[in-house]
């Protein structure tokens, strides 16, 4: 049998290859190989990955900002009112804790009217009540941990005490250098 | 170096391995069209081969991380897509058995097979193949144009070497009585 058809074959193999695939043929192979795509599609999906990502951040920072400022204010209120019922503790020392605290309040009043010709020595005066003010500010910062609460409240209520006593004291002084300056002024007429 | 194949596109193959879409797509820029070929003259149908060369590009695309690149990728390509269109004409129920068409043989043996008369041309073989039965077709474009021989041939279709060679044989005979009838014959006889 001759090799006739053989040779022709292998001379015209090229020839043989005529049909063109169509067009779309790449897209839907390209459809199937989404996870390949890492020159074009990845970097879109990386993009949109980071829009939302920002937004989360963005959410999550207002979220801690909010949150931060409800702590703030929680711990403002709880500072305002200390968080502790002092008639719990002990409701006669209560009592006893308002009306000494009332009781300054009035007296520092009195203070600021009676010395108001006197700067100087409503400054030195008050500077004194401050440190004793600052004493009772520590101690009520206590009490809230205070393993005796009681106690904290009685030396709160001392200190009040101390400050009426301080305050009626420096009252007095100022109403009798006052008296002072007064018979002072009428001995001078007298004479 | 030892290769056996010194693979002119090795780097696009790399570039392609590494998921550059770029590369992969210039791949099946040079390789379509030829394994589209392979395909048809296999599976006989455009949309079947069509269909075919889509799976085998996704899924040379898909296993190429484990292609070690001791062949060129052609030849490797080429073979996903031949095993692809056998499972494609097996579903199809080809029987790869010899088949029987005796008249036939006898008929060439009597005019004692000479084919000096016939003028061949591309266009006019491609007709003949188109009008061949499966078996024949697969065995004479795997043997003529994709180049495989008997016992590669044997090892795809799961036959014996000695039936791809009589298959082809057979499968070559025919065609070229297919040739000669074409040439003098009307084309009312063609669809035997």
């Amino acid at each position: 049998m001759s090799k006739r058809f053989e040779d022709f074959m292998h001379n015209n193999k090229e020839e043989f290859n005529d049909i063109e695939p169509s067009a779309d043929l790449w897209g839907k192979i390209e459809a199937q190989l989404n996870f390949l795509d890492e020159e074009d599609k990845q970097p879109k999906k990386r993009e949109a990955k980071t829009f939302s990502l920002g937004f989360v951040l963005k959410v999550a920072a207002s979220v801690i900002i909010v949150m931060g400022i409800g702590f703030g204010v929680y711990l403002q209120s709880q500072k305002g009112s200390k968080g502790v019922d002092l008639a719990a503790i002990n409701p006669e020392y209560a009592q006893q804790q308002v009306h000494y605290a009332s009781l300054v309040e009035t007296k520092l009043t009195q203070l600021k009217t009676a010395s108001k010709n006197d700067p100087q020595l409503y400054k030195e005066f008050s500077a004194e009540i401050a440190k004793m003010d600052s004493t009772y500010k520590k101690l009520n910062n206590d009490l809230a941990t205070s393993p005796n609460q009681e106690r904290v409240l009685r030396a709160m209520i001392r200190n009040l005490q101390i400050q009426t006593e301080v305050l009626t004291q420096q009252l007095n002084v100022i109403d009798q250098f006052n008296e002072m300056k007064k018979e002072q002024s009428n001995e001078t007429k007298n004479i | 170096m030892e290769a056996l194949y010194i693979d002119k596109h090795y780097n696009l193959v790399v570039e392609c391995k590494q998921g550059s879409k770029k590369a992969c797509y210039e791949l099946y820029r040079l390789y379509s069209k030829a394994m589209l070929n392979v395909a048809f003259r296999i599976v006989g149908d455009i949309a079947e081969a069509e269909d075919v060369l889509q799976e085998a590009f996704v899924d040379a695309f898909a296993k190429l991380k484990d292609f070690r690149q001791d062949t060129t990728f052609g030849l490797w390509l080429k073979q996903i897509v031949v095993n692809r269109s056998i499972n494609m004409l097996r579903k199809r129920k080809l029987e790869l058995v010899e088949l029987e068409d005796g008249h036939m043989d006898n008929i060439a043996d009597d005019e004692g097979w000479d084919d000096e008369d016939v003028q061949y041309q591309v266009a006019r073989v491609k007709e003949g193949m188109k009008l061949l039965p499966d078996g024949y077709r697969v065995v004479l474009s795997l043997y003529l144009l994709e180049g495989y021989d008997h016992e590669e041939i044997g090892q795809i279709l799961n036959i014996s070497e000695n039936t791809s060679r009589t298959q082809f044989l057979r499968a070559k005979r025919k065609l070229i009585e297919i040739l000669n009838r074409k040439g003098t014959v009307s084309h009312q006889e063609r669809s035997f």
